[in-house]
């Protein structure tokens, strides 16, 4: 509107091009025809009360004039770049629009990606833009030069880098990979450390234990038929997860009874996704998994899968009774499919976990064919220069000697907040005289260090990176830096003394040497230079490292004795899906987006199973005191912070995700939740003894759904493989969908008719879709108090509910309430034919398009919200305050093809009515007809496991019409007659009929049970 | 003026002792002029204060968003419409003793029809603010009317609420000209007798040139039949037609065909309820113990007993259909939720107060003491409001996906609101007993005429 206001007609006083009825007669003031100069008048007077709409601004608009060749207003343009997280890239597409990137979708030609997101990388337009992030150089917060800098550098190279300690974050960058090896020759005194919380270490030391070497394990799940998650959450905290998350998906994908589905075991303390798509989920505290490994392998041994002599002993090992039918049949079922099966461990694991698992896959056969290893990714990966401690051991060093750390360069990261708390990094950090960081944000480590230098978002910067496969990713940007930051190459160069050059020339310079024989326009075009990931290494099992670990398992306890009879609990430690070590903390989209599993916003709390929490006597909210003994002589260290219970997580254990209870200079990520670092002691992902008390304390949580049982609805239908092939399960399921009788007449058809399928076998709830919805349709964030008064914005959300299958879930100390199974939901508008929410409009503002749609006309919303009480779905969105952020850097952001919702309007999802419309268009101008998988839906495109399917029922050459005929398609509250366009796809189980008491035929599952 | 102890409780009389014209004129006119009581100066502060307040909430709400409510999806509709249901409804007595009463020629309706009818206004009056102040976008409430707009765009009539605001703004208008004209006879005995020319001009005005003469009071009396038969399926309709916001819906426990007659049976109900909240001190305050008499007082209880049975059967027959159709979600509503659910004190405070506290009426005792029916009625209006809250607020909090369950707790501006509300109708009723004769004048004395001249004839 304000640039319409000053582009006003008057500097065009001449007819224009256009004004055909002023039949060529020339231009000039003088010469107007009275038509002519009523309508600018008219125009003038229009303009006028335009401007009078909205805020002037202070200073003139130019028009878009300069427009570069390859961009037309109003059509986005997608550049291929790369989001790196612990030294692991993966590809995407941005898309732009007139020079701004606006939304986040994933490359298909990338490994890590195959087209999919996850939600953190949907998240990242908001964090380029966020305006909190820091914008000058400091020095002690005040602002300082950049040649301040370059004389501390200077300073330092000349010492030969006596004195100068780096740290970086660990890279497969081959870019920075040189630099570090030319800094290294150049300043040999120089100390360079690797530092971030969750990169893999604890696999790469098992790798070494079991096969000699440092590797790094690669999982193809393509050809796995059986697979065993050992406390590892494959498909949603992983490098490769939405990779992975796809393969084991794909397997999954059940057309009729008659599907071949993989089987999928979980073996977990909290839940995760995993544990979501599991057919059978055990839960067990982390430390009981090296025991269930070892007995896993003894089972497989006894079971006669070979295994040499080496093994000794351990043959004996056998399962306390109440697990021993799961570990026999699980066994069997592995041995079933010799070189098709993967068991695969956590991170968080120790290396023994990890090494017993590599054995257990060599003895299936399963190494080389679905269990890859190659050389680690991450430069060092495993080596000494990735422990933190190396660096305060080198401060410490200053202190005695003289010598040590007198520059200290930290390049990324946020090791004070990160560090194990037994390591005093910010105290050792406090120490050095001349200390950088380089960083997106004032965090913890800025306020520690001297000196503070913006550094680059992903979107801002030239640079390259490999996949978790080796698949080199080069990385461009978006936009210009929006405040001028520094990359971590750019200060490497400065130390080295290189001459200046742009990041881009870099880049260039250094492509031939990186990545011999690829042409760096075409990597970048397409985001990953083909034919680069690493090599498989065969490595046998190395036995005389191999067989101490095992034998250390054999004799661990089965049920190791808790110290005083259960008061302490075991602590375990895991990165936060959504904001993972911190560093995404200060994104408002992740932080309001509910953790999958425990639907928690705005906070992170001590999960624990519902018996442990009586145990306690606390519920929801309820503040406990996490104490940490001190070894050696250190203080306890406790944490006050709030429980959350949560059906299925084993019993004396507590999980804590990290990334909150941030302490820096970010508004939004400070003072929310609880710091889980303070209690991380070692690279061990969990604690077994700790101290909980229940402080007698409530802080309200911020939880997006209450009631978790289905009160046995047909909401979440869902049943075994075995039943699909019967009659009652398929008649139940037919029962649920087809055409209901209505008194109002059917809206007239006209066009494609669109429709939504969705596959509840392959959904895990990893939330990508409802970021992507968020960032495509510009939905607001309300912040947390508005989450508990329950008026969140998002018009996708992930239902979870909780019920109980026969032998679905199971773990030590079987307790009714505990052990359950979470199903999730997707659920967004269903776009029913005949919507509850149109008749009761007063003005029509929601009403059906010919095409299928139930549009909402946001300019005719008075705002009565009738329709979204007699929504049976409750998927509308109201905006119960202003929620536009006109004035906010984020506002760049936006999607410009959505309309931002005004105070008072009722919103909720289109189907991505814009990008149905777009290719409406395309088609159209090419005079074609649309594909029939050629409008994606921006949930869809996320999609890691192609869970959604999208298209034109009248299209029979797209999926979703196959989709609607299979037997276990059905539509939620189908008897309310709404007839929904998006219909679901029942969840199918495909348990080991060993474990399974309904895998005789009966008929559908029931989610009754407890709430 | 009598003193209380004069009349017996057991009168049947609807007028007691046969005063002259010249009597009834200077006890019920002089009300406009007499210097007020303290009781009302102090009722009038304290109106006027809440009124002050509910122009700060309106204005806060209206500013910052209806999210300063406490409402929210699942719970969409909260405080709002709970207030607009509930004052609609308290709306009804009026129209019902002025208009269905007359034409079934209830005497007992004459001292009291000006008073209810002019409580039926004020409540209308608050009930009318909630549907605008409860849009997101107030400032175009006017599309809900059909009018000629330049788009073609009009309201959408299979929804309820066009028909909604259409029916309450009917049943507003003809309740004000009802009310008026059957004010004009008495204004006109004000301009005659009010002490100060001041108020006679004044009142000569609004008396629009009323003379007494035959011909007048011809059409008077056919014109106040008329409006009396318009009034009447108005008093059926208006309630009826706001109960299709719910019953026309598919929501569990609004979706339901029982409820026109239910909800107007709850109307008069809570109706006569208000009429006792404010005649009984009213008729203390100024000494009207002769004109309403505890015949009136009966009669009155006689409908709060009546009605509440009629709420009663409907409460029951909920649950019998809720029963009865086997729907699971009718079923979990009805017989799990609002019994026993987060809100289940309030569904008992609401069977409480509409049905077990109004039996007390069974004793004409009971039904003859001003203490027993001011608290009985104060219960009624409680439970009725409950009533409201457990249809809109416990039905939205738990409907069809538990994922989307979730408890409504109202915030200060909600409970503000209907405080302010409750404020401006008093101030409004404590200027109208100042500025006209509330018991009906002309009205009496022509009845009174009647009773003589019956008793002359027996």
């Amino acid at each position: 509107m304000s640039a319409m206001s000053h582009d006003h007609p008057h500097e065009h006083p001449g007819p224009g091009p256009g004004d055909d009825d002023d039949g060529g007669e020339p231009g000039g003031l003088d010469r107007l025809s009275r038509r002519a100069l009523f309508k600018l008048a008219g125009a003038g007077a229009a303009a006028a009360g335009l401007a009078a709409c909205s805020s002037r601004p202070a200073r003139e608009i130019l028009p878009y004039a300069g427009q570069p060749p390859e961009v037309t207003p109003g059509i986005p343009l997608h550049y291929a770049t790369a989001l790196v997280e612990d030294g692991f890239a993966t590809g995407l597409l941005v898309a732009s629009r007139e020079g701004r990137p606006v939304k986040v979708e994933g490359n298909p030609d990338h490994p890590a990606s195959l087209g999919a997101t996850r939600a953190i990388d949907q998240a990242a337009v908001l964090s380029l833009f966020d305006p909190q992030r820091a914008r000058a150089v400091t020095e002690r917060g005040v602002p300082a030069a950049w040649p301040a800098i370059e004389r501390m550098l200077a300073d330092a190279t000349a010492r030969g880098g006596a004195g100068l300690h780096l740290v970086l974050e660990p890279t497969s960058s081959p870019l920075v990979i040189e630099l570090v090896g030319r800094l290294r020759a150049a300043l040999p005194a120089a100390g360079v450390t690797f530092w971030s919380p969750f990169t893999p270490r604890s696999s790469i030391a098992g790798n070494r234990l079991a096969l000699g070497r440092p590797l790094q394990t690669q999982l193809d799940f393509r050809a796995a038929d059986v697979i065993v998650a050992l406390d590892a959450d494959l498909v949603g905290d992983h490098p490769m997860a939405s990779a992975y998350a796809r393969q084991i998906a794909d397997r999954r994908r059940v057309v009729d009874g008659g599907s071949a589905m993989n089987r999928l075991y979980a073996i977990e303390a909290g839940y995760t996704p995993t544990g979501v798509m599991a057919d059978h989920r055990m839960r067990v505290r982390g430390s009981q998994i090296a025991r269930i490994a070892a007995e896993l392998l003894a089972e497989l041994q006894r079971g006669g899968v070979p295994a040499p002599a080496a093994a000794g002993r351990f043959a004996q090992l056998t399962a306390p009774p109440d697990r021993a039918r799961w570990i026999a049949a699980i066994a069997r079922d592995l041995a079933r499919v010799p070189g098709r099966s993967v068991v695969a461990a956590g991170e968080r694991q120790p290396p023994a976990v990890h090494a017993t698992v590599a054995a257990i896959n060599a003895l299936l056969g399963n190494a080389g064919r679905t269990v890859g290893y190659t050389a680690p990714v991450v430069f060092e990966a495993g080596g000494p220069s990735h422990d933190l401690a190396n660096l305060v051991r080198a401060i410490d060093r200053h202190e005695g000697d003289g010598g040590g750390v007198t520059t200290l360069l930290i390049l990324g990261g946020n090791p004070v907040y990160t560090a194990p708390a037994d390591l005093a990094v910010a105290d050792a950090i406090s120490r050095v005289d001349r200390s950088l960081y380089l960083g997106l944000y004032d965090n913890e480590t800025a306020r520690a260090c001297r000196f503070m230098v913006p550094g680059l978002h992903e979107l801002e910067q030239w640079g390259a990176a490999r996949a978790y496969d080796g698949t080199i990713t080069p990385l461009q940007p978006l936009i210009e830096p929006l405040f001028g930051g520094r990359g971590v190459a750019d200060v490497l160069h400065q130390l080295l003394g290189d001459p200046p050059a742009s990041p881009r020339d870099r880049l260039v310079q250094a492509w031939p040497r990186a990545v011999p024989g690829a042409d760096l326009e075409a990597a970048l075009v397409r985001g990953a230079v083909a034919n680069t990931a690493l090599p498989g290494v065969t490595a046998a099992l190395a036995w005389d490292t191999l067989a101490p670990a095992l034998a250390a398992a054999a004799v661990m306890p089965a049920e190791p004795a808790q110290a005083d009879g259960g008061a302490t609990l075991e602590l375990d430690i895991r990165p936060h899906p959504f904001v993972h070590d911190g560093r995404y903390t200060n994104n408002p989209w992740l932080l309001e987006l509910p953790e999958p599993t425990t639907k928690l916003t705005w906070d992170n709390a001590a999960q624990l199973s519902p018996a442990t929490a009586a145990r306690l006597g606390v519920g929801d909210g309820d503040v406990i005191a996490l104490t940490i003994p001190g070894t050696g002589g250190a203080a306890s260290r406790t944490l006050a912070i709030p429980a959350i219970l949560v059906p299925g997580h084993a019993d004396g254990a507590i999980t804590l995700q990290t990334g909150f209870g941030r302490d820096g200079g970010e508004d939004i990520a400070r003072g929310i939740g609880g710091n889980a670092f303070r209690l991380w002691t070692t690279t061990a992902g969990f604690h077994p003894a700790a101290r909980a008390v229940a402080l007698g304390e409530h802080r309200a949580l911020a939880i997006a759904q209450v009631e978790a049982s289905t009160g046995d609805r047909p909401i979440v239908l869902s049943g075994t493989l075995h039943a699909l092939g019967g009659e009652a399960f398929r008649d139940e399921l037919a029962g649920h969908r087809g055409a209901q009788p209505s008194l109002y007449p059917a809206f007239e058809a006209r066009g494609p008719q669109w429709a939504m399928s969705i596959d509840l076998t392959t959904c895990n709830g990893c939330s990508a879709c409802v970021m992507a919805c968020a960032a495509e349709n510009n939905t607001p964030v309300v912040g947390k108090r508005q989450v508990q008064n329950r008026r969140q914005m998002h018009w996708l959300r992930i239902d979870r509910y909780i019920g109980r299958y026969p032998g679905g879930t199971t773990g030590a100390g079987i307790d009714a309430a505990s052990d359950a199974t979470a199903v999730v939901q997707p659920m967004l508008c269903q776009h029913c034919e005949r919507a509850p929410c149109e008749y009761v409009c007063p003005v029509e503002a929601t009403s059906h398009s010919p095409d299928g749609l139930n549009e909402m006309t946001y300019n005719r919303c008075i705002g009565t919200r009738f329709c979204s009480n007699n929504c049976p779905y409750k998927v509308r969105r109201f905006n119960w305050f202003d929620y536009k952020d006109h004035r906010s850097l984020r506002v760049l952001g936006k999607n410009p093809d959505v309309t931002v919702r005004d105070r008072g309007v009722m919103e909720k999802c289109t189907y991505c009515v814009q990008r149905i419309r777009r290719t409406e268009i395309d088609a159209r101008v090419a005079d074609r007809p649309i594909g029939p998988e050629e409008v994606q839906t921006a949930c869809q495109q996320a999609c890691p496991t192609r869970a959604i399917t999208f298209g034109s029922l009248t299209d029979p050459q797209a999926p979703v019409v196959e989709h609607r005929h299979r037997p276990h398609s059905y539509a939620v509250l189908h008897d309310q007659g709404t007839v929904p366009r998006t219909q679901y796809l029942a969840r199918i189980r495909n348990p080991n009929p060993a474990l399974d008491g309904t895998a005789d035929g009966a008929a559908g599952d029931r989610h009754g049970g407890h709430g | 003026m009598s003193a209380p102890a004069a009349i017996a409780h057991d009168t049947d009389d609807v007028l007691v002792g046969r005063p002259s014209d010249t009597e009834l004129s200077d006890q019920l006119l002089s009300t406009t002029w007499r210097p007020m009581t303290r009781a009302w100066k102090i009722g009038f502060a304290i109106c006027g204060l809440l009124t002050l307040n509910l122009l700060v909430m309106v204005t806060l709400t209206v500013l910052r968003g209806i999210g300063l409510w406490g409402n929210n999806i699942p719970v969409a509709w909260g405080f709002g419409i709970i207030n607009f249901v509930w004052w609609i409804g308290i709306g009804h007595a009026g129209t019902f003793i002025s208009a269905i009463l007359l034409l079934l020629e209830q005497r007992w309706r004459t001292s009291i029809n000006r008073f209810t009818e002019g409580m039926t206004l004020f409540a209308v009056m608050q009930a009318g603010l909630f549907p605008l102040l409860h849009l997101g976008r107030p400032w175009f409430a006017y599309w809900l009317f059909p009018y000629p707009s330049v788009m073609d765009t009009w309201p959408q009539v299979r929804s309820a609420l066009p028909w909604d605001a259409a029916a309450v703004t009917t049943y507003f208008s003809v309740s004000v000209m009802f009310w008026y004209l059957g004010l004009v006879p008495d204004l006109a005995a004000l301009r005659d007798r009010a002490p100060s020319r001041t108020r006679r001009i004044i009142y000569g005005i609004f008396a629009l040139g009323w003379r007494g003469s035959v011909r007048q009071w011809r059409h008077y009396h056919v014109a106040y039949l008329l409006l009396a038969g318009l009034a009447t399926p108005l008093v059926l309709s208006v309630h009826s037609i706001v109960s299709l916001d719910f019953a026309s819906t598919i929501l569990p426990g609004w979706h339901s065909t029982i409820f026109p007659p239910f909800f107007v049976a709850g109307a008069i109900l809570s109706g006569f309820a208000m009429v006792l909240i404010l005649i009984l001190p009213a008729r203390r305050v100024f000494g009207l113990y002769n004109v309403i008499t505890p015949r009136h007082l009966d009669a009155a209880a006689k409908m709060l007993l009546i009605t509440s049975w009629i709420v009663a059967y409907s409460y029951i027959a909920e649950l019998f259909t809720a029963w009865y159709s086997g729907d699971r979600y009718e079923v979990y509503q009805q017989i799990v939720n609002r019994p026993f659910g987060w809100y289940a004190w309030a569904y008992w405070l609401m069977l409480f107060c509409n049905c077990v506290a109004t039996q007390v009426f069974w004793s004409r005792r009971m039904r003859r003491s001003p203490v027993v029916l001011f608290a009985v009625s104060v219960l009624v209006s409680i439970g009725m409001w409950f009533e409201r809250f457990e249809i809109i607020v416990v039905s939205l909090s738990r409907d069809f996906l538990p994922s989307s369950w979730y408890i409504f707790i109202p915030t200060w501006v909600d409970l503000g609101i209907l405080a302010g509300t409750l404020g401006f109708f008093g101030l409004l009723f404590l200027a109208f007993l100042r500025v006209v004769p509330f018991v009906p004048v002309t009205e009496l004395k022509q009845m009174r005429a009647e009773m003589v001249h019956e008793e002359v004839r027996r």
